[in-house]
């Protein structure tokens, strides 16, 4: 594949996983779209990766994957309470970090 | 043979060091036997030192301060003057030591009394000894220490904590000068050697010279409590009056003459240095002198004439007569601790200082009663005893030097016979007022006050050679005088003395009671409400002024300018909570709004 | 060896976690060791540190984070007598709590072993980056002393406290950035940072930022309100150090930061730093004589007598730098027994409230006669440690601007006058009826004032054995600041063993 063509994939994974982000209710599904995004995300940076130098971005991706690994089971945890707490988990009903 | 000299300084420290730490472990025979004993060998080996130590001798110790230029040593001068004020200081102290055994027997904190009484003759023999003006100091601190903690000894009493604190505060005044006088020295001179100081005085700018004399001058005025800073010592009557006696009588507050006789030649640079110290001296004791004629507490009355007496001394250092200044505190130590003595026999058989309820009691006390008269005399100057001989040098040296002083002084003379023989008529003759039993005193009390009614009478006897022990100092000076001038003034003072005493006698015996009335002895009662001014000028101002910028500044403006900012992080934290909903879409939007933002501002910065 | 020392302390409080919370005589017995044998590392210290060599010694120095940040160790004379000063006041503070905290022990004496390593690291840290990791690091264990187990209103003081020393301490941050980016090496070791050229104009900006710093910590007025409350909030053991070496730090800095660094700046500021010093004297002085809280009483007296050290700092004479510089020990030795004593009369009287208080002397003779020891010292009765500190800083200050150490030197009457109305109010006149059966002073209390007793006789009569230590080092220090000569040579001979 071209790397333009990589790009317009990139593109539609990030918006459509801010667009996942904005139009679901359901927590899970938020998460699973923020993930969606944040793969967007790491794609561009590969690409951009073959074109300068290969090394540091690759370091760089592998890098946030395991922060999103770790992130994921932090948020899930998070999911878990909040729907053992108040029974269903859309993000409406979750506001006790108001300042 | 200088280290003699530590046998002199040094047995009292270790007193005080074992009744310090060991004390409770003691018995009370024991504090009475090792506590003079102390003071006692300190007295033998300042006597044998006074023989064997020919001229001068110095024992260095160790380096006490060595900074950058500044050197100070810890070591030991005996030279003419120390070595009197020595033997003076130790054997003053050491009666006085044995008359505290008797007079302190029933008080609770009789080690704790003996403990400061050690320590206090040890730091006026280091006041005496000392080189340099820093150890000087050292000794000059300690001994205001000790007078701090002795007039504050019955502790539960408020006057007597008030009057502790009072005089340490007051004398801390007077330090003030003397450290900046120090400092003032070690600047012009790069050393603070008392020899080194008098051997360069005269390289010194008059003004120069007169600045440092005057600021440590100032130190002395705290110390001997000269005007203007003489208002503690008459409160320092609240401690033990053996405490009274050494140290508000004979020691340690002639401290400041000896410390002016000591660099008599950086005072003699200055002329108007001099001068200050001899009006200020002669001033005091006039000043001290109207006021003991109307007190009635017995030892307030020797403290008003202590303060003049010392007055004397100044007056006769100012007009250049340090052998007559020096003589007069030798013989001063004798008979105002006499007085002080007999006045505690007095008190601890009565049981009251107040003079009113006192009289009638020669018959009881007889021992207390002469030996009172005895020093009485001296003091008044009656030919013959002690008094006479240093007083009359001071007043010849000073009619030489100046005329007025010399009035003034003559007339002082006269008020201080009278005041004394008011006390002697009011005390032990007349009626008994209001009390039933008296006792003589126990033999352990008035040893001690007949063996100074000894002194108090010989001590006089000698002023040539006390005068030609000096002469090696090399600033001892006295003028000559025509043998029949001499006696001419000499019969002037003393036909005013003896007219006091008569008039005293006629008030008091004969008619039977004083003047009461009339706005002069309301003023002299109330000491010229020189305490009231000063508390007006200085007291109030500073504690209500504190007061006034603690509450409205240091809580009001600073404190609250510091909480006002923590008011207003908090403010601005509660306006911008608005964005923190807590919602997670929110908080979406507001970052993709940033990122649009961010990528907008990007792109006009690309185009 | 430095690096046991400072270290081992926050080793015993890792092995504390593990500890069960209720063997508290363990607990206490435990850490008073560990503190105890950094007491004796900082004696070892003492006693083979050459006193004629000027620079850092006993350096030891790791890689660590890159960037040319590395892990730099060492102590010249000056941090010599800090750390030992540290060492000392440490297991006496922590003796001090052994009746006075009754609960959550263990994470006490886990907060003051914790204490003991930032404060001893501030003073041997030999580059910007960690003492600024110490500095900060320090303040975490005393927010919780403070929070957690001080008085009424702890969390007022210890918020006011912490944010105001991070307030000063952010400035400084940001010089410390340009500081690192200015040098050539990135190390941010203090001596080469000395030999940087550094513009006029970013002096007198980092030198602001710096001095803020260090001017809350001294304090100085007017950057003082937060000790009061610190103070007398916080538990004895944290005001002992609080007022024993944490107000040091502010005065360490000046010295060996704020005024070497930024000469032309410090040469500037240098009459409103006078000025600012002679009035936290006389300021702190007024402000202690109307105190009704003897804690408050004795932090204003803090202000007062660290005035006299900072116009011993500032004054440019070499006689005044070396009195403040021993000021400093005095007054940690001091204040840190004054603060001991209060504590013990609060703990059984449980009041600091002196309207309260009097007569003591009679129940509690010892503590009386100990308390009598202090403050002396504390007023600079000469004999007694105090005196040293404050002659030389006067005289030395007097040959250089002799206006400042007259108005300087009026502190002395201020502080009689504020101490012996405390004492008198404490312990003199006619004790009240309840107070009359105290129990004096315990075996273990008194052995915790002897040493410090000691101390204040030791050094204020051979007031030598101490100096010799710091003389070359602070000469040296003083050279640097006055510019007198450019130190690139010698700490290129020596510097870097």
């Amino acid at each position: 594949m071209s790397s333009f063509s990589l790009f317009i994939l990139a593109a539609l994974l990030i918006a459509g996983g801010i667009a996942g982000f904005f139009l679901r209710k359901d927590l899970l599904t938020m998460l699973l779209s923020s993930e969606v995004a944040l793969s967007g995300a790491n794609l561009l940076l590969l690409v951009f990766a073959s074109q300068a130098s290969p090394t540091e971005a690759q370091a760089a991706v592998l890098a946030i994957l395991t922060v999103a690994a770790a992130e994921v089971a932090v948020a899930l945890a998070a999911l878990a309470v909040v729907i053992r707490e108040k029974g269903k988990a859309t993000e409406d009903i979750v506001s006790e970090m108001k300042g | 043979m200088s280290l003699l000299l530590s046998g002199v300084l040094f047995p009292p420290a270790l007193g005080a060091l074992i009744l310090i730490l060991l004390g409770r472990l003691l018995s009370k025979r024991s504090v009475s036997w090792l506590s003079p004993a102390a003071v006692g060998i300190s007295f033998l080996t300042s006597l044998l030192s006074f023989f064997l130590i020919k001229g001068k001798a110095s024992l260095y110790l160790f380096p006490w301060l060595s900074v950058g230029g500044l050197q100070v040593d810890f070591s030991l001068l005996w030279d003419p003057l120390s070595s009197i004020m020595a033997l003076t200081v130790s054997g003053v102290s050491f009666l006085i030591h044995i008359y505290s055994v008797g007079y302190m027997g029933e008080d609770p904190g009789y080690r704790r009394y003996f403990a400061y009484l050690n320590l206090f003759t040890f730091s006026m023999l280091l006041l005496v000894l000392a080189p340099n003006l820093p150890m000087m100091f050292v000794g000059w601190e300690g001994v205001g220490l000790c007078s701090y903690l002795l007039i504050g000894f019955w502790f539960e009493k408020e006057t007597a904590a008030n009057a502790g604190k009072k005089a340490f505060i007051v004398n801390r005044v007077g330090d003030f000068g003397f450290l900046l006088g120090i400092f003032l020295l070690f600047t012009l001179l790069g050393n603070l050697n008392f020899d080194y100081i008098n051997y360069h005085a005269n390289s010194l700018a008059p003004s120069a010279a007169t600045a440092a004399a005057l600021l440590l001058f100032l130190g002395a005025t705290g110390k001997s409590a000269q005007i203007p800073l003489y208002i503690w010592l008459p409160d320092a009557m609240e401690g033990p009056t053996p405490v009274s006696a050494l140290i508000h009588a004979a020691t340690m507050v002639t401290a400041g003459v000896y410390m002016v006789s000591r660099l008599f030649p950086l005072y003699a640079r200055s002329g108007l240095a001099l001068n200050v110290v001899a009006w200020v001296g002669i001033i005091t004791a006039a000043f001290a002198a109207t006021i003991a004629l109307v007190q009635n507490d017995i030892k307030r009355v020797l403290a008003y004439s202590t303060i003049s007496q010392i007055g004397y001394m100044f007056a006769g250092v100012g007009v250049g007569a340090v052998s007559a200044g020096m003589f007069h505190l030798f013989t001063h130590a004798f008979f105002k601790s006499l007085l002080f003595l007999a006045a505690g026999s007095v008190i601890h058989a009565l049981g009251t200082q107040d003079m009113r309820e006192m009289g009638g009691l020669r018959k009881k006390m007889p021992i207390t009663f002469w030996v009172f008269t005895i020093a009485a005399l001296a003091i008044s100057g009656i030919p013959g005893f002690a008094g006479f001989f240093s007083k009359d040098q001071i007043l010849a040296q000073a009619y030489i030097r100046s005329k007025a002083i010399w009035a003034i002084g003559v007339v002082t003379a006269g008020l201080t016979a009278f005041y004394m023989f008011r006390l002697i008529f009011m005390t032990f003759f007349g009626e008994p007022r209001g009390w039933k039993n008296a006792h003589e005193s126990p033999p352990v009390m008035t040893g001690p006050m007949l063996v100074l009614a000894f002194f108090s009478v010989v001590s006089g006897w000698f002023f040539s050679s006390f005068h030609g022990w000096l002469k090696p100092l090399g600033y001892i000076h006295l003028e000559e005088l025509p043998e029949s001038k001499e006696a001419l003034l000499m019969g002037a003072s003393v036909g005013l003395a003896l007219l006091a005493i008569g008039l005293a006698w006629w008030i008091y015996l004969k008619r039977g009671k004083g003047f009461h009335t009339g706005f002069i002895h309301k003023l002299l009662l109330n000491k010229y409400y020189v305490d009231e001014i000063y508390n007006a000028a200085f007291v109030i101002p500073y504690r209500e002024g504190s007061r006034l910028i603690s509450r409205y500044f240091d809580i009001g403006i600073i404190d609250g300018t510091v909480e006002g900012s923590g008011r207003l992080t908090l403010q601005g934290g509660r306006l911008m909570s608005f964005f923190q909903s807590g919602f997670l879409k929110d908080y979406a939007l507001w970052m993709a709004a940033g990122v649009v933002l961010a990528l907008f501002v990007m792109l006009g910065r690309a185009l | 060896m430095i690096s046991v020392m400072v270290f081992l302390p926050a080793a015993g409080a890792v092995f504390l976690l593990f500890v069960s919370g209720k063997r508290t005589g363990f607990i206490k017995g435990f850490s008073l060791g560990i503190s105890s044998g950094v007491f004796l590392l900082a004696v070892w210290l003492f006693v083979n540190f050459n006193p004629y060599y000027p620079l850092p010694q006993f350096v030891e120095r790791a890689r660590w984070i890159g960037f040319g940040l590395n892990y730099h160790v060492g102590t010249d004379g000056i941090s010599l007598v800090l750390v030992a000063l540290t060492a000392l006041l440490s297991p006496l503070a922590l003796a001090s709590s052994f009746r006075y905290i009754k609960e959550r022990e263990k994470e006490f004496y886990i907060m003051l072993l914790l204490l003991e390593t930032g404060m001893l690291g501030v003073f041997v840290a030999q580059n910007l980056f960690l003492f600024y990791i110490f500095w900060e690091a320090m303040l975490i264990p005393m927010y919780f002393i403070i929070g957690i187990w001080g008085g009424e209103r702890k969390l007022y003081a210890t918020v006011k406290f912490v944010l105001y020393t991070m307030a000063g301490s952010l400035l400084m941050l940001v010089g410390i950035f340009y500081l690192w980016k200015l040098s050539p090496d990135h190390s941010l070791y203090f001596y080469r940072l000395y030999s940087l050229e550094i513009p006029h104009q970013a002096q007198i900006l980092l030198f602001l930022a710096f001095a803020l710093a260090f001017a809350i910590k001294v304090p100085l007025f007017p950057f003082h309100t937060w000790l009061p409350d610190a103070h007398t909030e916080a538990p004895t053991a944290g005001s002992v150090l609080l007022a024993g070496i944490l107000l040091k730090m502010g005065g360490y800095g000046f010295l060996r930061l704020a005024m070497p660094l930024f000469p032309e700046a410090f040469r500037l500021f240098l009459p409103y730093l006078l000025v600012l010093s002679i009035v936290s004297i006389i300021y702190g002085a007024a402000m202690a004589f109307v105190q009704e809280d003897a804690k408050r009483l004795i932090a204003y007296s803090s202000v007062s007598h660290l005035g006299v050290v900072m116009l011993g700092i500032f004054a440019l004479s070499f006689r005044a730098y070396m009195g403040g510089i021993y000021q400093m020990l005095n007054h940690g030795l001091s204040t840190g027994a004054l603060f001991l004593l209060i504590g013990m009369v609060y703990e059984r009287t449980h009041t600091r409230d002196m309207k309260n208080l009097g007569g003591l002397a009679r129940p509690l003779p010892v503590l009386a006669a100990f308390l009598m020891v202090t403050v002396l010292s504390s007023v600079g009765l000469p004999g007694l440690n105090g005196f040293v500190g404050e002659f030389l800083v006067f005289l030395g200050t007097f040959e250089t601007n002799r206006v400042a150490a007259a108005l300087a030197a009026l502190g002395i009457i201020l502080a009689a006058v504020y101490l012996l109305w405390m004492y008198q109010r404490v312990m003199q006149g006619r004790a009240r009826e309840k107070f009359l059966s105290l129990p004096d002073m315990s075996l273990r209390e008194i052995l915790i004032m002897v040493p410090l007793v000691v101390l204040f006789f030791w050094m204020g009569l051979y007031p030598g054995f101490f100096m010799k230590k710091f003389e070359r080092s602070a000469r040296f220090m003083m050279e640097i600041t006055q510019q007198k000569y450019k130190i690139i040579s010698l700490v290129n001979q020596g510097g870097e063993r």
